[in-house]
């Protein structure tokens, strides 16, 4: 939505983390000897919001971070967009199971920590979040192309 | 290296990461020996 990314990669992009999350959570399970795990229970308004003010703040970090000509070439990106992640971890990973991404929600969901009838928040709200995201920052920067 | 191998690759740590430090501690003991 921001240009940034060609729209021809953007599958190609999708199918590679589900996979690598669908691989990454098979492979917890079979060290782990296939657990019983308990799935989250989610209060659904809350983790509808929490999903999406995450989403919302990751996406637009990484655009103010990475994709920007204010901050090209800056040295703290990584160090910005993991710490958002810790915190949005520690503090949400317990109300809604922190995924703030559509492919961490598969891998969580493939390893029984989230529901699959609660699928429906974290695709949603990901999505939008990312979408508002991306509005924001465009009609913020609408020079930055 | 091939962009798609390089968020593969950045999406499997993550997801390990997650599934490794959430789940109960299970017999992974041997991976303190790699």
């Amino acid at each position: 939505m921001c240009g940034r990314c060609a729209s021809s990669d953007v599958p190609g992009y999708m199918i590679a983390q589900v996979v690598g999350a669908v691989i990454a959570a098979i492979i917890v399970l079979f060290v782990k000897g296939n657990p019983e795990v308990q799935p989250i229970t989610l209060n659904v308004l809350t983790a509808l919001k929490t999903e999406f003010l995450f989403a919302f703040a990751l996406c637009y970090l990484v655009l103010n971070l990475v994709t920007s000509k204010n901050t090209s070439g800056n040295s703290f990106y990584g160090l910005a967009i993991g710490f958002t992640v810790l915190v949005g971890a520690y503090s949400l990973g317990a109300v809604s199971g922190g995924a703030f991404n559509p492919a961490v929600a598969i891998g969580i969901t493939v390893m029984g920590l989230s529901a699959v009838a609660n699928m429906w928040i974290f695709l949603v709200t990901n999505f939008i979040g990312g979408a508002v995201a991306a509005l924001i920052f465009n009609s913020l920067n609408p020079d930055d192309k | 290296m091939n962009k798609y191998v390089v968020e593969f690759i950045r999406t499997l740590f993550l997801v390990l990461t997650i599934g490794f430090t959430v789940i109960e501690p299970g017999p992974v003991q041997w991976l303190l020996w790699l």
